[in-house]
């Protein structure tokens, strides 16, 4: 789960709006794609006016964007002689989803709380067509409007809110660059559906919180695959996932 | 701004629904026209306001679930913290944190009390060691303004026993019950910010009966 929901009622709307707005925020963008895609490898240099020149802009918004490149952990940011691609840490990864898990499974709680049967229904209907649907974009498209009527089941601006801070770690074309990503969501969104059907807000909790876990796992492996998973220390190695 | 207008919603000077007004608040707060964008930009990330394009900025409810879901987001987040610090820490880290919790339950003043909880709690999570953690933390600003035990004092009794609970599960190593400890002290503070919030709103609706109004 990963794409923002293009639901007009969600603040999420205007959230994109501004991001859409913002120059450096389409370079993160552009520049996090190609280096999850292996276009760019770890260890070549960034250069902010040769990516200024290639795109068109300034080096300013470009200048912005390594440096929130850094934040993220894609970069090493060096004020004068632009970006090396790092590699990103395993543990950061599995960190980044338990915690949006924590977030979402608060989410799952208020859905439950709050969704009528009629709801729930509508829900599993959706369900059933995000599972038929016949190719990854499709899927990607249905699944933002699932996540659009959670959001506004739970009708928490806050807990929204909360997701949207952190910056996701594939944010485009999720389902496209991990190829179980789709199974996972739709497997885990039946764990869900489920728990809402009993009435119980733990296990709705519980599902989504699972949900997050496994797109981490699969996220690790994805980027492990093209060598682009560092360890930090030794520290790394020990951590286990957090129930 | 951002912090002003936090504080106004929590007052209750500004209510939900209200459009932000944004051209008082820059003057009152002495800031101009790019600051006010960028505060806005913070207080929608937040929740506080939603924006309606070519119409404004308007204020989000702070209601009881509001506080609800704001303390269960630091419950769960510092119940990460704790785990993740067990995880990692040696003995030598859990003796400093036992001598700073000793340090706390001995002090009583909303002022020296919170300097040392934030001594403790930030040391809980440099031993949790997780950029991620860092910068969800970072962006999760406070509902209550301020110096929080000296808003709400009563919490500084529950924070004591929340801290006391969480060296226990430390010292027996045992994960679940410390992030359980954290999701609880967390919820128990909500009820006390809620009780504080609506006392205040009561207050400033009606001054007059400030003086009369017991608190909740």
């Amino acid at each position: 789960m990963n794409v923002l929901p293009s639901s007009p009622d969600s603040s999420l709307g205007a959230d994109r709006r501004l991001k859409r707005e913002s120059s450096a925020n389409q370079v993160v963008a552009h520049l996090r794609g190609m280096i999850m895609s292996g276009v760019l490898s770890k260890g070549e240099r960034l250069r902010p006016d040769e990516i200024a020149d290639d795109l068109g802009l300034s080096r300013i918004p470009v200048r912005e964007a390594l440096i929130a490149l850094d934040q993220e952990g894609w970069v090493k940011f060096e004020s004068n002689r632009g970006a090396f691609v790092t590699g990103i840490e395993g543990e950061a990864i599995t960190d980044h989803y338990e915690l949006r898990g924590l977030v979402f499974g608060l989410i799952g709680r208020r859905v439950a709380e709050l969704a009528t049967d009629v709801e729930v229904a509508a829900l599993v209907v959706l369900h059933r067509r995000m599972g038929k649907a016949a190719d990854v974009e499709s899927f990607s498209t249905l699944n933002d409007q699932f996540l659009g009527r959670l959001f506004a089941l739970a009708s928490s601006p806050r807990l929204t809110a909360a997701l949207m801070v952190s910056a996701e770690i594939i944010p485009e074309r999720f389902f496209e660059l991990v190829p179980s990503g789709r199974a996972i969501q739709q497997a885990g969104l039946t764990a869900f559906l489920r728990a809402l059907k009993a009435g119980s807000v733990d296990d709705a909790d519980r599902a989504l919180r699972v949900l997050q876990r496994r797109h981490g796992v699969a996220v690790v492996a994805t980027l492990a695959a093209t060598g682009l998973v560092v360890d930090g220390s030794g520290v790394a190695a020990r951590a286990r996932p957090y129930t | 701004m951002a912090r002003y207008v936090r504080r106004l919603v929590f007052e209750g000077a500004l209510t939900a629904g209200q459009r932000l007004p944004q051209d008082d608040i820059a003057d009152a707060v002495g800031v101009s026209r790019i600051p006010v964008r960028e505060a806005i930009i913070a207080l929608e990330r937040e929740g506080w306001v939603h924006v309606v394009p070519h119409r404004g900025a308007f204020i989000n409810a702070l209601d009881d679930q509001a506080v609800l879901d704001r303390f269960a987001l630091y419950g769960r987040f510092y119940g990460f913290a704790v785990t993740r610090a067990l995880q990692k820490m040696a003995p030598a880290d859990l003796e400093s944190l036992r001598k700073i919790a000793d340090q706390l339950a001995k002090v009583s003043t909303a002022a020296t009390f919170e300097r040392a909880n934030n001594q403790y709690m930030s040391t809980l999570v440099r031993l949790a060691d997780s950029t991620r953690l860092r910068a969800v933390l970072r962006s999760t600003a406070q509902i209550v303004p301020g110096n929080f035990f000296a808003t709400v004092p009563t919490s500084i009794e529950i924070q004591k026993q929340g801290i006391a609970a969480i060296q226990s599960a430390l010292d027996a190593g045992d994960e679940a019950a410390a992030a359980s400890v954290f999701a609880d002290v967390e919820y128990r503070h909500a009820l006390e910010v809620i009780k504080m919030m609506n006392a205040r709103r009561r207050a400033h609706a009606s001054p007059r009966l400030a003086n009369t109004a017991s608190t909740a």
